[in-house]
């Protein structure tokens, strides 16, 4: 498995300027131009975006295509790779091109796209035709897509069930109205981190801070009302010390290693990465190096996560006013804490500190990361 | 040229950040200033949709019944014209915790079609009249195509975190329009099942039919009114479907019917203050 791992990783690092490019334009279009975005909201001219709704669409569109023919081109690139010395080129440009047909079907709309569909077919896929003789090697991969090829006829299209949704809706129905204590704040923020670490798509009510979920509303209007706040423990007023660059605080690992490299042997495309990654953008980092897939990361992970959040509401019981305000959607976890607190002086402390803190437990991991992945890859 | 670039880029990226909390801390600022009013507000109007081919003063009789007595309380008429335009008319007496608010519109007529743009210029309406007078919480009445205006505003535009309805009726509103089978959904049916989920789950709803004969009131047949089960039970907290028959049972008399009216005293206006049952909900 690690070797199919590896080789998706380094075909999504060629691909990088096509997720840089589409994460940009998504950001642009969340911030500047969806009638809920940033900008419209707080510059009060949403009624005047509202009129784009063509573009607005045309954007979703492009996305959705794209991020999609980004893993169709990793999965092509992968096994060009990993089966260019076992079949014959005129062999190997069918198989992949019937692949390419079948990953673009497997893969959903951006925002439930899961990347570990990638490996998983790449292996199912890869295995099987090098085990087999010379001779039956092309039969055995047309054999592979002809078996996800019924699965899509008959489960995708037919029954009309799509994996992905049902994950999402399983993991919505636990969710429910949120969790109320830290520790199920804390379970839900590591199975986050998992799902990143492993390449799911489908925990997106636990990594976007939700003011309208139940246990975030009863604090607003708690708060409102002057009485004591009931969920002092859930997301929301805890995101900000797990989601800083989306769950696993990722911004600080990016830190890590843009601090180890130094900031002049950063090329200008650390700094087109470190930007999304801000806005909680994620999947730029994710293309540029391999933290998905790594266990060893993942552990990390998920114990900075713990820290943060014990250390978070520490500061919730004894210091810190919760956040718990409207903020504008889009606004990033890192600004989160003083903009739905009020109370920006404390938490832009609290952030740097924290921060700090994430960047010397990353320390390591960045070492590693970084002394795996060539330079060249990043200019 | 290179540097040059990445200072560029980082400045850029400062900037972006700062601009965002000066926005966005003022508009969250506002946006809490003003939702406290709203929030703290002890005003718990009872909001009513006439029918279609019905005006603002639909209800004025049936007001005029639940004035009897002492509780009397203020009638606000809005009406929102097809740009969205509204006008407003009736005075909000002071210290008025429960006044009558009806939203009509000039766009009066009947048809799905007609349904979906009520629903929307409603929520404009009641948006509108939540910045006017702060309130949060609010009973909702609605006769004839007025109930299926509340479900599709429940459904597509009501946000619970802004606004907290408690009670919604509906008085005689067909919600498979002149179907009498349950097998034969219309489209807006078939929609109001589609997206029930997104129906308040604390709401109660008390659904009123109206029989003339066995089978209608002399226009909304027994059968649509009685779809409205398949739309909010086992969805909303309590749902409760109630019969009126005898005089004022006809489709256009039932707001002024006296069973219907004490029904409106009894499940949905808000009790006097101080009263046992007047335990507002958190």
């Amino acid at each position: 498995m690690k070797r199919y791992l590896a080789a998706t990783q380094q075909s999504m690092a060629t691909l990088l300027p096509v997720v840089l490019a589409l994460t940009w334009l998504a950001l642009g279009q969340r911030l500047v131009l969806l009638p809920d975005g940033f900008f419209p909201t707080v510059l009060h001219y949403t009624k005047f975006v509202g009129k784009f709704v063509m573009l607005n669409g045309l954007i979703t569109n492009a996305l959705t295509m794209g991020f999609q023919l980004v893993g169709v081109l990793v999965v092509a690139r992968t096994l060009m790779t990993l089966l260019k010395s076992h079949l014959k080129t005129e062999q190997l440009g069918v198989l992949i091109a019937l692949s390419a047909l079948i990953v673009w079907h497997l893969l959903g709309n951006p925002q439930m796209i899961n990347w570990l569909i990638l490996p998983v077919f790449v292996m199912s896929l890869v295995w099987p035709v090098q085990r087999v003789r010379p001779e039956w090697r092309f039969s055995m991969g047309v054999a592979v897509n002809a078996i996800y090829a019924l699965y899509i006829l008959v489960v995708q299209r037919w029954w009309e069930f799509s994996l992905t949704a049902y994950l999402q809706q399983v993991v919505n129905g636990w969710f429910g109205d949120g969790p109320q204590h830290l520790w199920s704040s804390i379970a839900w923020y590591v199975m986050a981190v998992l799902g990143n670490g492993l390449g799911l798509n489908s925990l997106s009510s636990v990594v976007n801070p939700d003011i309208s979920t139940t246990t975030a509303n009863a604090n607003l209007v708690a708060m409102l009302q002057h009485q004591t706040l009931p969920n002092l423990y859930s997301l929301y007023p805890l995101a900000l010390f797990a989601l800083v660059g989306s769950a696993g605080m990722l911004l600080a690992l990016f830190l890590a290693m843009m601090i180890r490299r130094r900031m002049k042997h950063v090329s200008i495309t650390w700094l087109l990465v470190l930007i999304p990654l801000l806005l909680d953008q994620w999947w730029p980092l994710a293309f540029m190096i391999p933290i998905m897939w790594r266990p060893r990361l993942m552990g990390r992970m998920v114990a900075v996560t713990i820290v943060n959040l014990l250390l978070g509401a520490l500061l919730l019981f004894r210091h810190l006013a919760p956040a718990v305000y409207w903020v504008p959607s889009g606004t990033p976890n890192l600004l989160l804490g003083g903009l739905a607190s009020h109370q920006l002086g404390a938490y832009a402390i609290v952030m740097v500190a924290i921060l700090l803190l994430d960047i010397w437990l990353y320390w390591q991991p960045a070492k590693r990361i970084l002394e795996e992945v060539t330079d060249a890859q990043w200019t | 040229m290179r540097n040059g670039l990445k200072w560029v880029v980082t400045a850029g990226m400062f900037i972006l950040l700062v601009v965002m909390i000066i926005l966005g801390l003022r508009w969250s600022e506002a946006k809490t200033s003003t939702n406290r009013a709203i929030f703290n507000s002890k005003m718990t109007p009872t909001i009513l949709i006439p029918g279609s081919s019905a005006s603002q003063n639909r209800f004025d009789g049936l007001v005029k019944e639940l004035n009897k007595g002492v509780n009397k309380h203020s009638l606000l008429k809005v009406t929102v014209k097809e740009t969205g335009a509204m006008t407003v008319s009736g005075k909000l007496r002071a210290r008025d915790q429960a006044p009558y608010m009806v939203v009509a519109f000039e766009n009066n007529h009947d048809g799905y079609a007609n349904i979906k743009k009520q629903a929307a210029w409603f929520n404009k309406a009641i948006l509108m009249l939540q910045k006017r007078y702060h309130f949060r919480r609010f009973q909702a009445i609605g006769h004839s195509n007025g109930g299926l205006i509340w479900t599709r505003y429940l459904e597509q535009y009501y946000q619970a975190e802004e606004l907290q309805v408690n009670v919604l009726m509906t008085i005689g509103s067909p919600y498979n329009f002149a179907e009498k089978s349950i097998n034969n959904k219309t489209q807006m049916l078939a929609d109001f099942i589609k997206h029930r989920k997104a129906l308040p789950t604390d709401l109660t709803v008390y659904s009123i039919l109206g029989t003339e004969t066995y089978d209608d009131d002399g226009i909304v047949p027994e059968e649509s009114v009685e779809a409205g089960k398949y739309i909010f039970q086992k969805q909303v907290a309590h749902y409760t479907q109630i019969t009126v028959t005898g005089d004022d049972a006809q489709h256009s008399d039932l707001p002024q019917n006296d069973q219907i009216v004490q029904l409106i005293q009894q499940n949905v206006l808000p009790k006097p203050m101080g009263s046992e049952l007047n335990r507002p909900k958190s």
